[in-house]
């Protein structure tokens, strides 16, 4: 069985992968679960999701993965894609936004480190939860366009393959979520938003 | 450069997002509405990239990794293993395009199957009670055109009618059958050269229904003395066929199941009893037409 390097693309670990090598399937998961799975936590909230999101768009990988084109986009944005159908179709049968739990038991070793600085350690984390809360509490439009381009740093071309739709609509809902975005961190702090920021809300309403 | 126009590039200079506009540039320094919304926007960039290191280190857990392995060698082992490109694998559709080609061939296996063993019990069941073929004849003279044929009331034949002192008759079916000529009715002759045999059937005197099964052996019965009725001469040759100059009018009897090939409706209840019926024969000795006698 060919053993799959490092140095392979993504289309040739598919390739290789449809055509029953382990290793190559193993290198790919490997190379974008991690992307795979946050791109689903960030959106539903939910790790059990996230779990389960992942775990579905490997499998149609494999079933499906005949049909990838490689002229339409990037591996990674079809994988995203997948995911996002996934994720969207969880949430709309669960029917709610699944807020962060205070027993998430999936505490990283980053953060069981002592800080060099608590109070430093704590804003940020403060900061980080309020800014999920803030994500998560986006409409599923926004929100998935705002994780891609944002969380994930996909360019617009990416993430218009990955969402099947035009750039300039990545463009307008990025930028429509960005400003609901503010406010509702801003409604979050307890701070007044920016009269700037409002107006860029209403102007791209 | 506006305020609408500097909008645009407002997102992608808060995400650091490629070279800003010099014009988008120069707007900000003297629009504070505009430059208060760059502050917002890169303070919202901050905050996601927070999130987003964060969130980094995250990744599913290793009982995902397990059951995807499970299903990889699972998938495989139902799959043929080959080297071609992506894309140009045949998707899962092969598979149930060849599931379901088998399963037509197996049904349409199935069906001929059923045919043929439904065909060859009702023959065996049926060629038991298949006529004997004893003759009686009788020679059709030529008929002159003119001559009126006077129908009965009732459209039956007089029994009479289809006899003459020359029909030899066999009273029992064992005998084997005797040909002899005899004086055709006029009438009847009249009757059907005036009207075209057609595929029905007079009046009251309607076809017994006959169910479907094989063509068994004709036999020529003794004509009873009891009234009977018959149905009009159906053709058994094509409408192209040379005149009917002379020939034999034979009485048979034939299993119902037989005249089911003249297109006649069938009862399958009543298939294996026989029934009379007269068979026109030319001269060649072929039928050219039959009709059915109660």
């Amino acid at each position: 069985m060919m053993r799959a390097s490092l140095q392979h693309t993504d289309e040739e670990l598919l390739r290789l992968t449809l055509a029953g090598d382990e290793a190559a399937f193993t290198s790919l998961y490997r190379r974008r679960q991690g992307a795979i799975y946050r791109f689903a936590w960030q959106m539903s909230g939910a790790q059990s999701i996230a779990e389960d999101v992942t775990q579905e768009v490997f499998l149609a990988l494999l079933k499906e993965g005949g049909q990838y084109d490689a002229t339409r986009g990037t591996l990674a944005a079809y994988l995203y894609g997948i995911a996002r159908r996934q994720v969207l179709r969880r949430l709309a049968k669960e029917r709610a936004f699944v807020a962060l739990a205070d027993d998430e038991t999936d505490v990283t070793a980053a953060q069981l480190c002592a800080p060099h600085d608590p109070l430093v350690d704590l804003a940020r984390r403060e900061t980080v939860e309020t800014v999920r809360q803030a994500v998560l509490a986006l409409p599923a439009h926004y929100r998935e366009v705002v994780v891609l381009c944002e969380l994930h740093e996909l360019s617009y071309a990416e993430t218009a393959v990955a969402l099947a739709c035009a750039v300039g609509t990545v463009r307008s809902r990025l930028a429509r979520g960005r400003a609901l975005l503010c406010e509702r961190l801003h409604a979050l702090r307890g701070t007044p938003a920016p009269v700037a920021a409002v107006a860029a809300k209403r102007s791209c309403a | 450069m506006n305020c609408q126009q500097a909008e645009t590039w407002i997102v992608e200079l808060a995400r650091d997002d490629g070279a800003a506009d010099a014009d988008a540039l120069s707007h900000l320094d003297v629009c504070p509405r505009c430059a208060a919304q760059l502050r917002a926007g890169r303070a919202i960039t901050a905050d996601l990239r927070a999130l987003a290191a964060h969130d980094a280190g995250a990744s599913a857990p290793a009982h995902v990794a397990a059951n995807l392995l499970v299903a990889f060698h699972a998938q495989m082992n139902d799959t043929p293993h080959t080297s071609a490109p992506v894309g140009l694998l045949e998707p899962v559709r092969s598979s149930w395009s060849s599931l379901f080609f088998s399963r037509r061939a197996c049904a349409a296996f199935a069906v001929a199957a059923l045919v043929l063993f439904t065909f060859a019990w009702l023959r065996v069941r049926f060629n038991a009670g298949a006529v004997r073929q004893t003759q009686t004849a009788e020679t059709v003279a030529p008929v002159r055109a003119k001559e009126p044929t006077a129908a009965t009331p009732n459209g039956s034949e007089p029994a009479a009618a289809n006899r003459s002192g020359e029909v030899a008759r066999n009273a029992s079916g064992a005998e084997p059958p005797v040909k002899s000529p005899v004086r055709a009715d006029e009438r009847l002759l009249a009757r059907t050269q005036r009207r075209p045999a057609a595929m029905r059937v007079r009046g009251r005197e309607r076809a017994p229904e006959l169910s479907v099964g094989s063509v068994g052996e004709m036999t020529v019965l003794a004509q009873a003395n009891a009234p009977e009725s018959v149905t009009e001469f159906m053709p058994l040759v094509a409408g192209n066929a040379p005149p009917l100059a002379s020939g034999q009018l034979v009485r048979v009897e034939v299993s119902r199941s037989a005249l089911a090939a003249l297109g006649l409706p069938v009862d399958v209840t009543r298939a294996g009893e026989t029934m009379k019926a007269d068979v026109l024969l030319g001269e060649d000795g072929q039928a050219r037409a039959i009709r059915l006698v109660r």
